[in-house]
């Protein structure tokens, strides 16, 4: 994935592909931002507590989709007329949206550097699309994805979207949504215990944007994620709900950034996150309230729980607020399962097992912002 | 039924019971009253098994086994029940679930048939009526926002369903108004036959107008000083405890 071998794939991929001059130039500085921040390290605070060098140190993967799709999807319903969706490797150079990176979200320019494959979708406007993305492995390498999906005027997405489970997948993701459109996105990353993740999502939103996200982040090597929420207009909400669930030595970082630039919007962060054996947790909550931005709402809440001694978690809400009317909550815990609860499940009967697994239950339940049936069915407890 | 011999129980390095004695037959209401600090709840977590109590001496023999050597759950599924004087919230879990799954670990254990969604719910209704519960509460959390009267009629209703041999009523009657009182008096009273044993622990005779006891116990510095009748409890209105200081 770094440095020497880059430069060979690199080199083997410009030498092969067909594609645009604009597209090739792209690939090139990105490689060379990439080789100029290097691997994240320590002193970054998004990666502070994640050890990118477990990535140089990854089992192989063991499963391969059949075929060379990066993506399979399953239109749920109607596809609405005039949807458009393109290869990203056959957009035109307008149509690319320059992700601004640093130290932290190197990856980023790795991604555009070793570029597979992607799609940009629009989907137009007052229309409504309920879809599922489930993203392959297709190879024994890293697949590096990039995907936009532009979200018309007073359109409404529900997007479900999934990752292989023995994959080790690079993705960047854009998300803009128009004035008045509406979002539902369902994350599932429910992997394997030697797989590895890499996310990097932008969502912008314009005025009047509602979107719910709820996100099942459980196991991997390393799964790593950086979401960075801009709101441009005002009057947007966005409420994302995630759970992170790991075991033996799993690792997962999921980092928020949300940019409150105007007035009058509103943003909730909830995680939940249980770690059980040597597994580790890191959370970064971050929102900016800038100086203009009057009437935001902004809560967060992180509460974590460690099953054994070994294992880790470390959860930092920030706020930055520049304005003075703000409405602001955050709050963040680290604890056991309470014990006295423990003991009033265990008196009226109940095995200690049973009764801790019900604890943890309703412990995530907090997380299941869509309030469905078998939430806790698609995570491995 | 249960047999309570020499029992020393402390809490860290606080001894608390020194040398308690008590023997309950089928079918026999004992109420134990003292003044705070006494030891009273001490003796109720003793016998349901609670971890923070470390018994240091003495045994304690329940329908022929020996209570001491099992588990909280499983001392529950053998038939002790702890009404507690401070019942615990537990947000998010539902009251209907926990209680069906109490109740179905209990039927495991004692290796009888576990009752399905359906055939619970018709044993909540009935239960619900008798005990004139409010059903909305059973659709919360456990004990989540529910007042201090509520959370002991939650007690009272966990008990009518899941019929233990022998309950343990932990000061259950206080901060109760009369109305509640004597709603938790019908639901203990109507569990009372002649297998079923109850332990009161209560401040008040009042509570023993409605659930006549067969005997009266003073529990002072951790063990029992005097046992009676339910004339005791009346005397011990008017005299209160001042006499346990000569
Ligand atoms: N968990 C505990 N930790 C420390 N001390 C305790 C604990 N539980 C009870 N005690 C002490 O033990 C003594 C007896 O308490 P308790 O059994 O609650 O009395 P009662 O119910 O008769 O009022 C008191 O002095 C009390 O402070
Ligand atoms: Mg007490």
């Amino acid at each position: 994935m770094f440095k020497n071998p880059i430069n060979l794939a690199f080199e083997k991929l410009s030498g092969q592909l067909d594609e645009p001059k604009w597209l090739q130039q792209k690939r090139s500085d990105a490689l060379k931002k990439f080789q100029e921040y290097g691997l994240p390290t320590r002193k970054s605070e998004l990666w502070k507590y994640t050890n990118a060098k477990k990535l140089e140190k990854l089992e192989e993967v063991t499963d391969i989709a059949d075929g060379n799709d990066y993506f399979v999807f399953t239109i749920k319903g109607e596809l609405p007329q005039d949807t458009l969706m393109q290869n990203i490797l056959e957009i035109d150079e307008k149509s690319w949206k320059n992700i601004k990176t640093d130290k932290e979200r190197t990856f980023v320019e790795l991604n555009t550097t070793m570029l597979n494959g992607g799609f940009a979708l629009t989907i137009p406007k007052n229309s409504q699309l309920k879809l599922h993305i489930q993203y392959q492995q297709v190879s024994k390498d890293w697949e590096n994805i990039r995907t936009v999906i532009n979200v018309g005027e007073n359109a409404e997405l529900d997007l479900t979207e999934s990752y292989d489970y023995d994959c080790r997948i690079n993705h960047v993701s854009v998300i803009n949504m128009s004035t008045d459109s509406r979002l539902k996105l369902h994350s599932n990353k429910h992997l394997r215990k030697t797989a590895a993740l890499i996310h990097f999502a932008q969502i912008n939103c314009a005025q009047n944007v509602s979107i719910e996200q709820g996100t099942i982040n459980n196991n991997a090597a390393l799964s790593h994620s950086i979401t960075e929420v801009n709101f441009n207009g005002q009057h947007s909400e966005f409420e994302a709900a995630s759970v992170n669930v790991v075991h033996d030595s799993c690792h997962i970082s999921e980092n928020i950034l949300v940019n409150h630039k105007v007035q009058n919007c509103k943003s909730n962060v909830i995680k939940r996150s249980l770690a059980t054996d040597k597994a580790s947790v890191a959370l970064n909550a971050k929102a900016v309230v800038y100086k203009a931005a009057d009437g935001s709402d902004v809560a967060q809440s992180l509460k974590n729980i460690l099953l054994t001694d070994e294992a880790s978690i470390y959860s930092k809400p920030e706020l930055e607020i520049n304005t003075d009317d703000v409405i602001a909550a955050h709050g963040s815990t680290i604890g056991e399962l309470d014990e006295t609860s423990l003991t009033y499940l265990r008196s009226r009967g109940i095995p200690k097992e049973q009764a801790k697994f019900m604890l943890i239950e309703s412990f995530l339940q907090d997380a299941n912002i869509f309030k469905t049936e078998d939430f806790l069915d698609r995570i491995e407890l | 039924m249960l047999n309570i011999k020499n029992i020393h129980a402390q809490v860290g390095d606080n001894k608390i019971l020194k040398g308690l004695n008590l023997e309950i037959k089928p079918g026999e209401v004992h109420a134990i009253m003292g003044p705070n600090g006494a030891g009273k709840s001490t003796l109720g977590n003793v016998l349901a098994g609670m971890e923070k109590v470390e018994v240091t001496q003495g045994s304690v023999d329940f329908l022929g086994k020996d209570l001491l050597d099992l588990e909280i759950e499983q001392r529950a599924a053998e038939g002790i029940f702890l009404a507690f004087q401070y019942p615990v919230e537990i947000p998010g879990v539902n009251n209907m679930y926990f209680l069906r799954a109490a109740l179905n670990a209990q039927r495991k254990y004692r290796g009888e048939k576990e009752m399905n969604s359906s055939e619970f719910l018709k044993l909540v209704r009935t239960k619900i009526k008798q005990m004139n519960m409010r059903d909305d509460l059973l659709r919360r959390p456990v004990n989540e926002g529910f007042s201090g009267g509520e959370k002991k009629r939650n007690e009272i209703f966990q008990m009518s369903i899941l019929e233990p041999k022998l309950a343990i009523l932990d000061e259950t009657d206080s901060g109760l108004d009369i109305d509640a009182l004597k709603i938790v008096a019908d639901g203990v009273n109507q569990l009372r036959d002649d297998n079923r044993s109850f332990i009161v622990i209560t401040h008040y005779q009042r509570l023993l107008d409605y659930i006549v006891p067969d005997y009266v116990h003073v529990l002072a510095d951790g063990k029992i000083v005097r046992s009676g009748d339910k004339s005791l409890a009346i005397e011990l209105e008017k005299t209160g405890y001042g006499w346990l200081e000569d």
